[in-house]
């Protein structure tokens, strides 16, 4: 059978499975990380992935930290076998019992073994019995410091990529706001590292390439808009006093969309970042409230929370703010509150938040079929930003106590949380090419999933029931096209 | 001599008592000045109740050309924290507007938001939320000059 039109079967079965198992899922909520709730990945759904204990002085925090970029990641199951649990694996001269693994439920060996340089990977296929892929990777100096981690999460993110056709977003960063302060943590909770001093700062953005970020802070006549280069530098971006909020960067990363208010309603304004030319309006919102934009991936539609029928909705537009739509729809007479929405990196989805029996909510809502999916309920939930995957998104939570960010995946609607500091709210996920921007250019690009050529349904078939969870891999080129485009879909 | 002594202790007393009277007038006038006005769930309309508190500060400002006052609109916790900053403008704006229109220049009014961030009341409850739906004035000049309207 050709190559693509077993993986098009694949993904069709797939997708009726997802349908058939995708409903009864909804508004599923654990506060305990790591405890799952079974309906969509019930054990063996995922491919399972034992890592074999690493040798060396840091084995052990390279061991504990790719498993749990791999459990956060959602895609792989790791076999958590205690060091003395495992069986021998062989030194080399023989071939390892590839048999006794699979039993384990291994549908992958990772074998890391530290070098002069970094480590070397090499990752066994436990059903075929042979060494799938092996590829040295360079860790930087300082083991354990945070440029160290990163570049490790980055060997997982690879990792991923390898067994499951989906690159992980292990390597990434988060941004938030804690005590007025901006702040960034990695994305398992590590490295929590303020950016700006004491401050009034709200609603930090990542541009696209993660070289600045930008940031509200209160000014004497209002709020400003400043804009920090990843090295420290500042500009406070030159616009009219007032109310200047919610700033966020088209893809063309030059681009800057904010909401300016001052004595009649607020609008979105759109200019060069890095220029100091006039704004322009891009919204007509006639007295109204139209804040808190969000590009779609493509550049050409946006995302807006507008007050135009009497209270906050969720809007989309063309990027020049023309054809304008309501996109949650809402029951006259309804008190209805849907506000925050950002746009998912595949086009697909946007999540926002929607007041549900007095309490907010993290939702989404479908670019195609505009089904709108509810997420999270306990607690007050807010404030959605998505991963680089499409699939996570860190969202602020009252559940533990204080507000926390914490992070959800919205196929399992599982949660984990992400700080635990005095208080934190305003989470936004960076791009995946944060690495370049913090430890020098990436030692190892890898091309987008759909631009590889082989399909990976060997390496799960044996631990994942046929159809449970469509790969983004395995989609059609023309499928794959009409990702970036969600105008399309709205016609 | 004790004639005049008690004419002086008379005096002292009257004029003690204007002293205190002025300070109560301008105690009062500052606090008619300084009063919040309130306002629904998500709303930036004026109440029968915020106008008559707008309307109780009009004799002030028109007796104190040099008068300037920020308008600070406030949010209760409820809502979106960044949408709620933009309806802490609309409160703001519309008390400015209020005030412009009974003919007070708006240029003696600026106006800013603090949406949720800066609550007076931290309880979640009906009572809370009521409390900090609200525009508050500060005075930024002419302070140290006012006098009670006549």
């Amino acid at each position: 059978m050709p190559l693509l039109r077993r993986c098009a079967l694949s993904l069709v079965a797939a997708l009726a499975v997802l349908l058939s198992v995708a409903a009864p899922a909804r508004g599923q909520d654990t506060t305990v990380a790591g405890v799952r709730i079974g309906l969509v990945y019930t054990p063996g759904t995922r491919p399972g992935v034992l890592v074999l204990p690493v040798g060396g002085v840091a084995g052990d925090s390279i061991r504990a930290i790719l498993q749990r970029d791999f459990t956060y990641g959602d895609r792989i199951n790791v076999i958590a076998l205690e060091p003395s649990a495992i069986p021998p694996f062989g030194d080399g001269s023989s071939k390892p019992n590839y048999p006794l693994f699979t039993r384990l439920g291994a549908a992958a060996i990772l074998e890391v073994t530290p070098t002069s340089f970094g480590i070397q990977v090499a990752v066994h296929n436990a059903g075929k019995g042979l060494v799938e892929r092996t590829k040295a990777f360079p860790l930087p100096a300082g083991t354990l410091s945070a440029n160290w981690r990163l570049a490790l999460h980055d060997v997982a993110d690879e990792i991923e990529l390898w067994v499951t056709g989906v690159r992980g977003i292990a390597a990434t960063r988060i941004l938030y706001v804690s005590e007025g302060r901006v702040y960034q943590v990695d994305s398992d909770g590590a490295n929590p590292t303020p950016l700006t001093g004491a401050a009034t700062a709200m609603s930090p953005v990542w541009n696209p390439k993660a070289t600045h970020i930008a940031y509200m802070t209160m000014g004497p006549a209002g709020q400003q808009i400043v804009i920090r280069e990843s090295g420290g530098a500042t500009r406070v971006l030159p616009t009219r006093n007032g109310l200047n909020m919610t700033p966020t960067f088209a893809p063309d990363g030059n681009t800057i969309v904010y909401a300016f208010g001052a004595e009649s309603g607020t609008d979105l304004y759109a200019t060069n970042a890095f220029g100091n030319e006039p704004a322009r309006r891009i919204t007509v919102g006639r007295g109204s409230d139209n804040t808190q934009p969000s590009f779609s991936p493509d550049g050409r539609r946006l995302a807006f929370t507008s007050g135009r029928v009497g209270h906050p909705e969720v809007y989309i537009s063309d990027a020049d703010g023309t054809n304008a739509e309501l996109l949650t729809p809402y029951n006259f007479g309804d008190q209805s509150y849907r506000a925050n929405p950002d746009w998912s990196p595949d086009g697909r989805l946007i999540a926002f938040e929607a007041l549900i029996g007095g309490r907010m909510q993290i939702m989404s809502i479908g670019l195609r079929d505009r089904v709108i999916k509810r997420h999270t309920s306990e607690g007050v939930n807010e404030q959605p930003s998505w991963a680089p995957d499409a699939r996570h998104v860190v969202f602020t939570s009252n559940r533990g106590g204080t507000r926390q960010l914490w992070v959800l995946d919205v196929e399992s609607n599982t949660v984990r949380q992400l700080t635990r500091a005095l208080g934190a709210r305003f989470g936004a996920w960076s791009p995946r090419s944060v690495v370049a921007s913090s430890v020098g250019p990436s030692p190892t690009p890898t091309p987008p999933p759909q631009a590889q050529g082989t399909c990976h349904e060997s390496w799960t078939s044996r631990t994942r029931p046929l159809g449970t969870r469509p790969r983004r891999r395995l989609r059609l080129p023309e499928e794959a096209g009409n990702d970036v485009d969600p105008g399309d879909a709205d016609a | 001599m004790a004639e005049k002594r008690r004419a002086d202790s008379v005096a002292a007393a009257a004029a003690a008592a204007e002293a205190a009277a002025r300070e109560r007038a301008l105690a009062s006038t500052r606090a008619t000045l300084a009063a919040a006005v309130y306002f629904e769930y998500d709303s930036d309309e004026l109440s029968g109740d915020a106008r008559s508190t707008l309307d109780a500060k009009l004799p002030i400002l028109r007796a104190n050309a040099g008068l300037r006052l920020r308008i600070a609109g406030n949010t209760d916790e409820r809502g979106s924290d960044e949408y709620n900053l933009a309806l802490g403008q609309r409160r703001a704006a519309s008390v400015k507007r209020y005030l412009s229109d009974q003919g007070i220049d708006s240029g003696r009014m600026d106006i800013i938001s603090y949406g949720e961030e800066r609550p007076v009341v931290t309880e979640s409850s009906e009572e809370g939320w009521r409390m900090n739906r609200r525009a508050e004035f500060e005075i930024t000049a002419g302070g140290d000059a006012l006098v009670a309207p006549r």
